[in-house]
């Protein structure tokens, strides 16, 4: 019994030490605080991924702040099917990953991740457009082409005289 | 867009210049801040302070890339010089120049250069008045 | 010095603005058929009220208004000045319908930072906003880059230099061409040629980076318009960081200095002799400044990492504030992490900007060059023998001499900048913003920069706001739009 506790507690130890779970705008304030670090971070994948060398980058957002996630294996973004972008939400990925405060090879801020998760799927949804916001542009176009009209005739008119 | 060089900013110069810089590149030059000014401020063109009599201010002025020079101060021999200098040392495509009364034809061309003799010209007109 | 027109001036004025507002409603087609193309249902409404708007007060300007007098500078100053602002108004009605603003001051500041090519941003979730509005947000840097340039050659130069005594001087010798005409049409071909090698420049970028096609281009004429035009708007949120690519921003140091550039250097070096770039005074000024900077900085940044990130981290945001760009490729909170000594290596070269004639804002390169210039030659003299007659000169498009009407000149404009530098930065320190950072911010605001140390938020104050609007506005117009709301005032009261 204590054998299996013992080896239990081992399995569950990393995945204890590990599961930190570190809000993106923790990490952007205090980044010294977790240079080096292996981390776990939320957010919403937006764009596309940009592949760079061998490698790709997705960009995250979450609560209005942003971190660029490299994967040097981008096969591993396959996994995301739904990419934030107009009318569309991307899906919500955890990454695990090492935080660079000042990374040596790409020289800025950034994470390089082992594995992700998709915790949420993203889903495109549909416009929703005012009918007041109709209206209001038909009489602006009214009014417009009408004082177009205006101007023109009294253009043409003038110049008769 | 033609680049046309006018020396000489009297009341034939200014006429011609507000004429010409609807739809060309205009430099006039004066010795005379005055005429210069009454030109306005919104002379679509260019002004150069300066005297004509320098080559300096020919650079300036552009003579050497000019679709035309007029020389039309009121001084007759200082537009034979600058005239004559414009045409020999730029080779200008076109000089014309103005004189007063040093010669008797109205408008001829002499060394590449055109002249236009006003008072004969005036007088021309004034004698078909009553023709 | 008082510029104050009568009742057929404003007749004139109005109209010349009715015509103007009508110019912009073209523009906004330009979004319409964005979002037509890009199946955008309700930014296409957005920006249909928005044409309709602008189209109805252009001809209602037109109509009501008609022209009284022939068009002299006095209504081109007031024309340039309340241009600016009648077009940042207008502009903000689509960006406001998107949404994405949380009030429509917000959406005015977004629009000023545009049309004075700023960018400093007040948008919210912009990775969401529609290909319509962006292309607007970018357009809007284009319109107010080339107009800036248009303006200050062709109407500004054409003052009387006593009427607004100090301001003309420098302006007057930067005509490019005699006739306007033919100097914006200048422009026009060097600003398309440029794009056409920014957008292609850009768009094998990204698209080699995986982006899909339609996106590449969209991406890659925003970029350029923002580069080129000085502005510092970008797609995302991340700014230029969103991309990771040390290919887009190299790419966009290359546009960006094209842009800060005086564009009569490029008149002189598409037209006339190359070499012009190694004689001329304000490449000096602009070279020596880049390279003290580029000195201190690495210097700064050394205690605070390795000295290669110096290039990236370091030396791109110095391009940037020095062209008045306003590109990151730093994350949101990563100026703040700079060391004091970068910060205010970053605020020199954004108080001092770029060329004479340029997008760029601040102080200019020219000003900045002949006052350095003058202390020296100053020290010179009294080191000299009593007696000695020193005359100097310096070398721009031809030789020209330090007059003391020129360097009197250089010397007011800059106070005028420096205390509106810190004239905002007192605003936000009085709000309970920390110094150093207040004084960045309020330079980036006036010389039209657009780098963030974070106080440029939806949440700050709303006295803020319209202090920055002004800034923006007044920094854009280098001042002359303050004197002729003063003139305006008058000239209401005269009755």
């Amino acid at each position: 019994m204590k054998k299996f506790i013992f080896l239990l507690l081992i399995f569950l130890l990393p995945a204890i030490v590990s599961a930190k779970i570190v809000s993106l705008e923790e990490l952007l304030k205090t980044p010294e605080n977790f240079d080096g670090k292996y981390l776990q971070v939320e957010g919403e994948v937006i764009g596309e991924s940009l592949s760079q060398g061998d490698g790709a980058w997705v960009n995250i957002s979450s609560s209005g702040y942003h971190m660029g996630i490299f994967f040097s294996r981008p096969q591993i973004i396959k996994a995301i099917h739904s990419w934030g972008g107009y009318c569309r939400k991307g899906d919500v990925i955890r990454v695990k990953g090492k935080f660079f405060k000042q990374c040596q090879q790409h020289q800025l801020t950034d994470i390089h991740a082992q594995s992700i998760k998709v915790i949420e799927k993203g889903y495109k949804f549909p416009e929703t457009v005012s009918l007041t916001k109709i209206k209001a542009s038909g009489i602006a176009v009214v009014i417009c082409l009408a004082a177009a009209l205006v101007y023109i005739v009294r253009e043409k008119y003038g110049r008769k005289n | 867009m033609k680049h046309i060089v006018i020396i000489g900013s009297g009341k034939t110069g200014r006429e011609l210049a507000l004429e010409l810089s609807g739809d060309a590149n205009v430099v006039v030059v004066d010795k005379s801040l005055k005429n210069l000014d009454i030109l306005g401020d919104d002379f679509n063109g260019k002004k150069i302070w300066a005297d004509a009599l320098d080559i300096n201010t020919l650079e300036k002025a552009g003579v050497k890339d000019a679709d035309a020079v007029y020389v039309i101060t009121g001084n007759d021999n200082l537009n034979l010089v600058v005239g004559k200098v414009t045409k020999r040392k730029y080779g200008t495509k076109k000089v014309i120049l103005q004189v007063n009364d040093t010669m008797k034809k109205k408008i001829f061309k002499e060394e590449g250069l055109t002249i236009v003799n006003r008072t004969y010209l005036i007088v021309e007109v004034l004698r078909k008045c009553i023709a | 010095m008082i510029i104050s027109p009568d009742r057929k001036d404003f007749s004139s004025i109005l109209n010349i603005l009715g015509r103007l507002v009508l110019g912009l409603s073209f523009f906004m087609l330009i979004p319409l058929v964005t979002a037509a193309l890009k199946r955008e249902v309700s930014p296409f409404f957005d920006f249909l009220i928005g044409f309709g708007i602008c189209g109805a007060l252009g001809f209602g300007l037109m109509l009501l208004f008609p022209m009284k007098k022939e068009a002299g500078w006095i209504h081109a100053f007031f024309t340039v000045s309340f241009g600016w602002l009648i077009f940042s108004l207008l502009g903000a009605v689509p960006l406001h319908l998107s949404g994405h603003f949380a009030s429509y001051i917000d959406a005015w500041f977004e629009s000023m930072s545009g049309f004075a090519t700023t960018g400093l941003v007040l948008i919210q979730d912009l990775d969401h906003l529609s290909f319509a509005h962006n292309m607007w947000r970018h357009l809007t840097m284009f319109i107010g880059g080339q107009g800036i340039i248009l303006a200050s050659l062709s109407i500004l130069t054409r003052a009387r230099s006593v009427a607004l005594g100090f301001y003309i001087g420098e302006a007057r010798q930067e005509k490019i061409l005699p006739n306007v005409v033919d100097t914006s049409r200048f422009i026009w071909k060097v600003s398309f040629v440029y794009m056409v090698l920014g957008v292609a420049a850009f768009f094998a970028i990204l698209y080699n980076q995986g982006m899909k096609w339609d996106k590449s281009f969209f991406h890659a004429l925003w970029i350029f318009f923002a580069a080129f035009d000085t502005g510092g708007f970008a797609p995302q949120a991340q700014n230029i960081a969103y991309y990771h690519s040390p290919l887009m921003e190299a790419a966009t140091v290359v546009f960006m200095v094209l842009g800060a550039i005086n564009f009569n250097l490029h008149f002189w070096l598409w037209n006339r002799s190359k070499k012009e770039i190694f004689k001329n005074f304000e490449i000096k000024t602009f070279m020596l400044s880049l390279f003290g900077l580029t000195g201190i900085l690495y210097f700064s940044l050394r205690f605070c990492g390795t000295g290669e990130i110096l290039f990236r981290k370091g030396f791109y945001q110095l391009v940037s504030a020095h062209t008045g760009c306003g590109f990151t490729n730093l994350n949101s909170l990563g100026l703040n992490h700079f060391p004091i000594l970068g910060v205010l290596a970053l605020i020199f070269a954004m108080m001092v900007g770029g060329g004479v004639c340029s997008t760029t804002g601040g102080i200019k390169l020219m000003r900045l060059g002949i006052i350095f210039k003058t202390f020296f030659t100053e020290i010179k003299r009294w080191m000299m023998p009593f007696r000695s007659v020193y005359k100097d000169r310096f070398h721009h498009l031809q030789d020209l001499v330090f007059s003391s009407k020129r360097v009197k000149e250089a010397f007011i404009y800059s106070a005028f900048f420096l205390l509106t530098y810190l004239a905002g930065a007192l605003v936000a320190i009085v709000l309970g913003y920390p110094a150093s950072l207040s004084l960045f911010e309020s330079v980036s605001a006036t010389a039209n920069v657009g780098l963030s140390v974070g106080i440029t938020n939806p949440t700050m104050p709303l006295l803020l706001k319209i202090v920055y609007i002004f800034q923006m506005w007044a920094g854009r117009l280098e001042f002359i739009s303050i004197f002729v709301s003063i003139g305006f005032l008058l000239s209401l009261f005269k009755k």
